[in-house]
C-alpha cells in the first residue's frame, strides 16, 4: 500500500481507539455496573467490542465494505444514544446498505463531530445520515440539528483529519472523494 | 462529614460517581447532583459544599465557565474528565486535583483524603489561577509551582527564564527568587510554549519579554536580570525567526 495512505490509516485508527469516545465508553460501562444496570453495561461493552474489531480489521488496508461501515456507524450511534439518553436522536436511512468497498474512518469522524456539535447547542440533538446511490457514485449526507451553524472549533479536529485523509486518497489517483460543508450539513461524494 | 456536589451532564456518570462515593469512601455525603453548569451553580450556592466534582466538558456552559462565574471559590474542586490531553497536562502542572474517567476508586479515595486534610480551610487560588491561565489574558495568567514547601502561584510576567536540570526545573523570577520544581523542562515547554516563552536550549526556556540583548556571534542571550543564557546551535534559527516576529 502507498506509504502515506498507510500512515494515514494508522493515524485514523489511533484517533478512534485513543479518542475521548473510548474513555467515555469505558466510563459508561463502569457507571452502569455500579448502578446495577448490568444488562445495559454488557450491551455497551458488546457494541464497543464490535467497533474495536471493525477498526482493527480495517487497519491493514484502510478499506471496508459499505455494509460493515454502516453497521459500525449504527453501533457508534446506539452507544452515544445510550450515553446521552433522551438528549440524542438519530436516523440512518436506509437501515442497511449494500455496496462495494469504501475507505474506512471517513464517515464516523464526521458523524461524531455532528453529534457533538448538535449536543453543544443545548437541546435534543437530531442527527440524520442519508445514503444515496446515483449514476455519479455514492453520496452520504450527514446533517445535524443546529440549523445554520457550523461545527464548533473544538469538534473540527475530526473534520480536518477526514479532509487530510481525502486529500491523500485523491492524490494517489484513486476514485475521487469529495467533502463539502454547508452550515450543519456535510456531504461526502464517492465516485467509485 | 464532607458535603459533596457532583456536576456532570451525563446521567449515568452522575449516578455512577455518587454510587462510587458511597461504596468506596467514608465520611462523605453527596448533598446534590446537577446535570448542567447552571443547575450546578444553583446547587453550590444553596448547599455550600466542601468539595465539587466537576465535569469539564458540558454542553453550553462548561466546568471552567461555571467556576469563572463565581466570585470566590470556598470549596475544593476535583475536575473529572475522560480524555483531554491539554487539560490533563495543565492540571498536572498546576497541581490541581482531577480524576480521569473511568474513575479509579483508589484515586477517588486519595482525592477525598486531600479534601479532608484541609479541614475546612479551602483556598480557591489554585483553581482561580488555572481559570485565568486558560482565559487567555496574559496579564492575569499565573502558574502553580509545586515545591517541597507548598505551591507558589506566580504570574507569568514575573518569570524571567527557566532552567532545566534532569527531572528538575528552576524558575528565575523578577523578585530575585529561584523556585525549584520537580518536573522537567519539557513539561513547561508544552505549557508555556504558546504564552510568550521560547525554548532556546535543552536547558533553557526564556520569557521573550525579558530579553535584554542577544549576541549573534557568541549565541548568548542577556536577560533582564543580567543573567546570560546560551542559545543552542540547533535552536538558533528558530529563535532568530521568533525574534523577527516580536
Amino acid at each position: 500500500m502507498i506509504e502515506a495512505l498507510h500512515i494515514n490509516n494508522l493515524q485514523s485508527m489511533k484517533a478512534f481507539i485513543g479518542s475521548h469516545f473510548m474513555f467515555n465508553v469505558l466510563n459508561q460501562i463502569q457507571n452502569r455496573f455500579l448502578t446495577g444496570q448490568t444488562k445495559e453495561a454488557v450491551q455497551v461493552l458488546s457494541l464497543y467490542n464490535k467497533m474495536l474489531r471493525h477498526a482493527l480489521n480495517t487497519s491493514k488496508t484502510g478499506m471496508t465494505s459499505g455494509t460493515e461501515e454502516w453497521k459500525f456507524l449504527e453501533n457508534y450511534l446506539i452507544s452515544e444514544q445510550m450515553r446521552f439518553q433522551g438528549d440524542m436522536q438519530y436516523h440512518l436511512t436506509p437501515e442497511l446498505i449494500e455496496m462495494g468497498k469504501m475507505p474506512a474512518f471517513i464517515l464516523q469522524p464526521i458523524v461524531e463531530a455532528t453529534v457533538h456539535a448538535s449536543l453543544a447547542i443545548g437541546h435534543i440533538a437530531n442527527v440524520q445520515i442519508t445514503f444515496i446511490k446515483d449514476a455519479g457514485g455514492m453520496l452520504y449526507q450527514v446533517r445535524g440539528s443546529n440549523t445554520d451553524q457550523n461545527i464548533p472549533e473544538k469538534y473540527r479536529e475530526n473534520i480536518t483529519r477526514v479532509k487530510e485523509r481525502i486529500r491523500i486518497w485523491n492524490e494517489h489517483k484513486m476514485a475521487p472523494i469529495s467533502l463539502t460543508e454547508n452550515g450543519d450539513t456535510r456531504i461526502i461524494r464517492m465516485t467509485l | 462529614m464532607l458535603k459533596a456536589i457532583i456536576i456532570d451532564d451525563e446521567p449515568a456518570s452522575l449516578r455512577g460517581l455518587e454510587k462510587m462515593i458511597t461504596t468506596f469512601t467514608e465520611g462523605v455525603t453527596v448533598v446534590a447532583t446537577a446535570a448542567s453548569a447552571t443547575e450546578g451553580l444553583r446547587a453550590i450556592k444553596t448547599n455550600h459544599p466542601d468539595v465539587v466534582f466537576l465535569d469539564i466538558e458540558m454542553p453550553q456552559k462548561d466546568g471552567f465557565e461555571l467556576l469563572k462565574s463565581l466570585d470566590t471559590i470556598n470549596f475544593e474542586v476535583v475536575f473529572t474528565t475522560a480524555h483531554d490531553q491539554y487539560a490533563i497536562r495543565a492540571f498536572h502542572t498546576s497541581a490541581l486535583d482531577y480524576l480521569l474517567k473511568p474513575i479509579d476508586p483508589e484515586e477517588l479515595r486519595n482525592a477525598i483524603q486531600k479534601v479532608k486534610n484541609k479541614k475546612g480551610h479551602y483556598d480557591g487560588a489554585g483553581v482561580k489561577a488555572y481559570i485565568d491561565n486558560i482565559s487567555g489574558q496574559r496579564e492575569k495568567q499565573q502558574i502553580g509551582l509545586a515545591s517541597s514547601n507548598g505551591t507558589s502561584f506566580v504570574h507569568l510576567d514575573n518569570i524571567i527564564y527557566l532552567r532545566g536540570d534532569g527531572a528538575y526545573t528552576y524558575f528565575f523570577l523578577k523578585t530575585g527568587q529561584k523556585i525549584t520544581v520537580s518536573k522537567n523542562l519539557k513539561e513547561y515547554e508544552r505549557l508555556l510554549g504558546d504564552k510568550g516563552f521560547y525554548r532556546i536550549h535543552k536547558s533553557y526556556m526564556v520569557n521573550l519579554q525579558e530579553m535584554k540583548k542577544y549576541s549573534k556571534g557568541s549565541a548568548k542571550l542577556i536577560m533582564s536580570n543580567g543573567d546570560v543564557v546560551d542559545v543552542s546551535k540547533r535552536r538558533k534559527d528558530g529563535f532568530i525567526t521568533e525574534l523577527a516576529e516580536l
